[in-house]
């Protein structure tokens, strides 16, 4: 549904030249739900602005919809109003000067496709039913609220039907609880509707519980794609494993199925891994600890060091031969002291070649 | 058929280089002119235009004119503005607001009007002043036939201009800077001198830098004053070239005259933004919104405040428009005495030639409608293109645009009439009409309006534009749609105001008006240069009660000002 091949553009300010995407691939299926997911400044908002037609790249090829948007090789750029394609913005862009009915009908009235009065009006019904907002037709914009600018942000970007639906940071002017909220709602209105959605985030957590697929980009480059658990469980680099969250690494040797790290030997799950130096990484929850020793591979003797409590589950500290790793548990018992044994499961680690530089 | 995007777009940008070639064009004929001669051997080109005007001692007595007039005029303006601004922004004064609104309101007086009140004040025969001091010094006078004199009548009219723009500096002053001072044991006068005043210094500076230009551009009160006395100025010098009263009209002359002039008011403005970047390194403006540290002041300290301000209001603004009104009301001009306010008659008011009053006030009504329209629509393209589009080149445009405010508006004209009497003759005849004024007007105006749009638009989150056109609303439709709604309130500020200079404007207007398109504000000065001061005072009074509607308009509409920009 959304095609981008080797898309890259280059901002050239008086500060130098910034490289905002480096010759990006990205397929997104129809009825997907895709998320970019990057620190700001790696080329997500570019990514989504370029499919939008809202910038203009350097080069490479972006199709939505199955029709050529833009190509450099073609001299085409197709401008943002020719796309059909529906967006929500960070800032939701709802106009202040009309009401909330008036707001989803202007792309109806003045767009593309402009409709007949009494289509007009039951499209912009159908859209309000779908966020919740029926009620609020009437009200002027700057009567609502955030988590309302919201949903009517959505309805109107989903009034003209689109086939593509474009958000960006939707959430993030959001407090906590709404958020949640919202993103429930996002999820099922996308499902219900089933739009292809380019959605992007710096929220890891967004972008998982949302996602049926995500990129993770950095520096204008995506670094992978994937489902979320595979990104979680199968990192293709640290930098990927580390966006979703704290991790331990350990750094060893490789020597036929076994890795000496600097804990002690611990055995993979891959027989035969070649030999060479490798980093090892442990997700907190994947350390496993226990009182007494557990039948298993791998498991090494560790003093608690500190134990702090955050409600649903135990952060401990654990020193394990001169090095402390981060472990994370139920705190449905009393949580452990002094000396522990650690389980580390070779099924639930990543291993990467450390870099030869 | 529906246009896609790039071809809105390429409209849009035609649209907005209309108006940016026209200025670049009238700002080269002043040159073109100076080096061009007719020949019986055909054209020639050479530098004498520029050779007679700088071997003629009447130049250098027009500049050195000029110089101090602009240092008093600037000086006058400083002694009022700047006070008047601190008090306003930086101490307890009770009802400053007042003070605001009538600092403004005082921008909207007509320059002329003010000039000709100062004449019945302090003319060395007949000025109400002088009489009075003859009374008492007989061979004592005041004359305001002279450089100073008149630098002193601008720069009582430039005074708002630099209340308003060193408010904005005393506004934004960090009051954490004078805090620091405080704690550290420097107070009072010192705290005022060695941090308040250092701080505030560029943004003197700038206002200062700005008023020169405007002073050197100043053809108003000259001309009221200046011209019947044979005391020239800049603008008046070109006027005089243009317009003698004898001989053939030298066009070179006064071109030669108008490069020199464009490239000091040129470098002028360029020091202006110089000075401006540096206040901005400075620091002291941040953007953030303060509460300035506000100096308490006793009961001496307001009845001192309120005594200065007033004495300011009373002969910046007042003194000069009633004087004008008494001088209306009587057959030849006398001091204020019962035998006066018997004799006082509305004869003046039948003596007006009415139906040239009445054409000039339908041609200026027509040029307040049509001028404000023009300039706004467009001043939305330029500042569209300069602020939203990424268009190579947007802020060549951008500064083009501003010329007009950095050159004094005598040269458009000189331009405009030269294009119109000698290039344009044949084929378009439009010397005479007022489409003249028309089209030199908006050109002029709108290095006003861009401005006013570009601060204005840079408030408008490009968002709400981009949800229009990633939603398929194409440009022209997200500009009526969108974006004039959003800015109404500044488009109804901006209309109003253009419109009120479009009323007093007379500078471009003496070079081209004819007896076919004569504005009000020429046959006032008609009647003020054919000698019957007191009809012409009628004639102003009649000038003046006009203007009330658009001023209460004004006021109820859009009681916030855009000073940035605006070219007394």
């Amino acid at each position: 549904m959304i095609r981008v091949a080797k898309l890259s553009k280059t901002y050239r300010g008086a500060s130098g030249a910034v490289h905002a995407l480096r010759e990006v691939d990205l397929d997104v299926a129809r009825g997907e739900f895709f998320v970019l997911l990057g620190p700001s400044g790696s080329g997500k908002t570019t990514l989504l602005r370029s499919v939008a037609g809202l910038e203009r790249p350097d080069g490479g090829e972006i199709e939505v919809g199955g029709h050529a948007a833009f190509s450099s090789e073609r001299k085409l750029f197709v401008p943002a109003e020719e796309r059909g394609v529906g967006m929500v913005f960070q800032s939701y862009a709802i106009w202040p000067h009309l009401t909330v009915f008036e707001n989803v009908a202007l792309p109806l009235t003045q767009g593309k496709k402009r409709l007949a009065r009494e289509r007009v009006r039951q499209r912009v019904a159908d859209a309000l039913k779908l966020v919740g907002m029926e009620e609020y037709a009437a009200r002027p914009a700057p009567l609502l609220s955030g988590g309302q600018q919201q949903r009517v942000a959505l309805a109107r970007a989903l009034a003209i039907d689109p086939e593509v639906l474009l958000m960006d940071e939707p959430l993030s002017n959001l407090d906590a609880r709404l958020r949640e909220e919202v993103r429930v709602k996002i999820k099922a209105v996308a499902r219900e509707l089933r739009v292809t959605v380019l959605y992007v985030t710096h929220d890891q957590v967004e972008a998982m519980t949302l996602a049926d697929r995500i990129a993770v980009m950095a520096d204008g480059r995506i670094l992978q794609a994937g489902a979320p658990d595979e990104l979680y469980r199968r990192p293709a680099s640290p930098r990927v494993a580390e966006f979703f969250g704290a991790i331990n690494w350990l750094r060893g040797e490789a020597r036929g199925g076994v890795v000496e790290t600097e804990i002690g030997a611990l055995r993979l799950a891959v027989d035969g891994a070649a030999p060479g130096r490798i980093v090892v990484g442990v997700r907190p929850e994947d350390v496993k600890l226990s009182a007494a020793r557990a039948e298993a591979d791998n498991v090494l003797v560790g003093e608690v060091r500190s134990a702090v409590f955050t409600g649903g589950e135990f952060l401990y500290d654990i020193e394990v031969n001169g090095k402390l790793l981060l472990a994370r548990a139920m705190s449905d018992r009393e949580a452990l002291k002094g000396t522990v044994f650690v389980h580390l499961p070779s099924a639930r680690m990543a291993l990467f070649r450390e870099d030869p530089s | 058929m529906r246009f896609s995007r790039p071809t809105q777009r390429s409209v849009l940008i035609a649209i907005a280089l209309i108006p940016a070639a026209a200025i670049v064009g009238l700002l080269l004929i002043p040159v073109w002119v100076s080096i061009r001669a007719d020949t019986d051997a055909g054209a020639v080109f050479s530098l004498r235009a520029y050779r007679a005007l700088f071997s003629d001692p009447f130049s250098y007595r027009t500049l050195f004119n000029t110089a101090i007039f602009c240092s008093i005029a600037t000086l006058t303006a400083l002694s009022f503005g700047v006070p008047a601004a601190w008090i306003v922004e930086r101490t307890t004064l009770p009802r400053k607001g007042l003070v605001f609104t009538f600092m403004t309101a005082g921008l909207l007086i007509p320059g002329f009007l003010s000039a000709m009140g100062w004449v019945f004040l302090l003319h060395p025969r007949i000025g109400l002043v002088n009489a009075a001091i003859g009374m008492v010094v007989p061979e004592w006078r005041i004359n305001i036939a002279s450089p100073v004199g008149m630098g002193f009548v601008q720069g009582l009219g430039l005074a708002p201009l630099a209340f308003i723009m060193t408010a904005a500096t005393f506004r934004s002053a960090n009051p954490e800077l004078e805090e620091a001072a405080a704690v550290h044991g420097i107070a009072g006068v010192r705290a005022f001198l060695r941090v308040t005043l250092p701080l505030a210094w560029p943004g003197i500076l700038a206002a200062a830098i700005y008023i020169v230009t405007i002073g050197l551009a100043a053809f108003e009160v000259p001309a009221v004053i200046g011209l019947s006395n044979r005391v020239f100025t800049f603008s008046t010098y070109i006027y005089t070239q243009v317009h003698p009263n004898e001989g053939a009209p030298r066009y070179d002359l006064a071109a030669a005259f108008g490069v020199f002039v464009m490239a000091l008011a040129g470098s002028l403005s360029w020091l202006y933004f110089r000075v401006l970047r540096h206040g901005h390194r400075f620091a002291v403006v941040t953007g953030r919104s303060y509460r300035p540290r506000q100096t308490e002041l006793g009961r001496g300290g307001v009845f001192f405040a309120w005594m200065f301000l007033s004495v300011y209001l009373f002969i910046g603004q007042l003194l000069p428009l009633l004087t004008l009104v008494w001088s209306s009301l009587l057959r030849y001009f006398q001091l204020p005495s019962a035998a006066a306010f018997a004799n006082l008659s509305l004869v003046n008011y039948r003596g007006l030639p009415w139906p040239h009053l009445i054409d000039g006030l339908k041609n200026t009504a027509f040029l307040m409608a049509a001028v404000s329209t023009f300039v706004l629509a467009l001043s939305l393209a330029i500042s569209w293109i300069v602020v939203r589009s990424k268009a190579r080149g947007r802020f060549v445009l951008d500064a083009v645009a501003f010329l007009p405010h950095a050159v004094p508006g005598i040269i458009f004209a000189l331009s405009a009439a030269y294009v119109a009497l000698f290039v344009l003759r044949d084929f378009v005849p439009i010397y005479g009409t007022v489409f003249l004024l028309l089209a030199v007007y908006v050109l002029e105006r709108t290095s006003f309006g861009t401005r006013m749009l570009n601060n204005a638009l840079a408030q408008i989150h490009p968002e709400l534009e981009e949800a229009g056109q990633v939603m398929g609303i194409a440009l022209f439709r997200r500009l009526a749609r969108i974006l004039v709604p959003l800015l109404a309130p500044a488009f109804l500020n901006g209309w109003l105001w253009i419109a009120l200079l479009t009323y007093r404007e007379l500078t471009i207007a003496s070079l081209l008006v004819t007896p076919d398109n004569v504005t009000l504000p020429m046959v006032i000065w008609g009647l003020w240069q054919s000698g019957s001061f007191t009809r012409a005072a009628a004639g102003a009074a009649m000038g003046l009660v006009f203007m009330l509607p658009f001023v209460a308009a004004y006021w109820y509409f859009g009681r916030r000002l855009a000073p940035e920009g605006l070219k007394a």
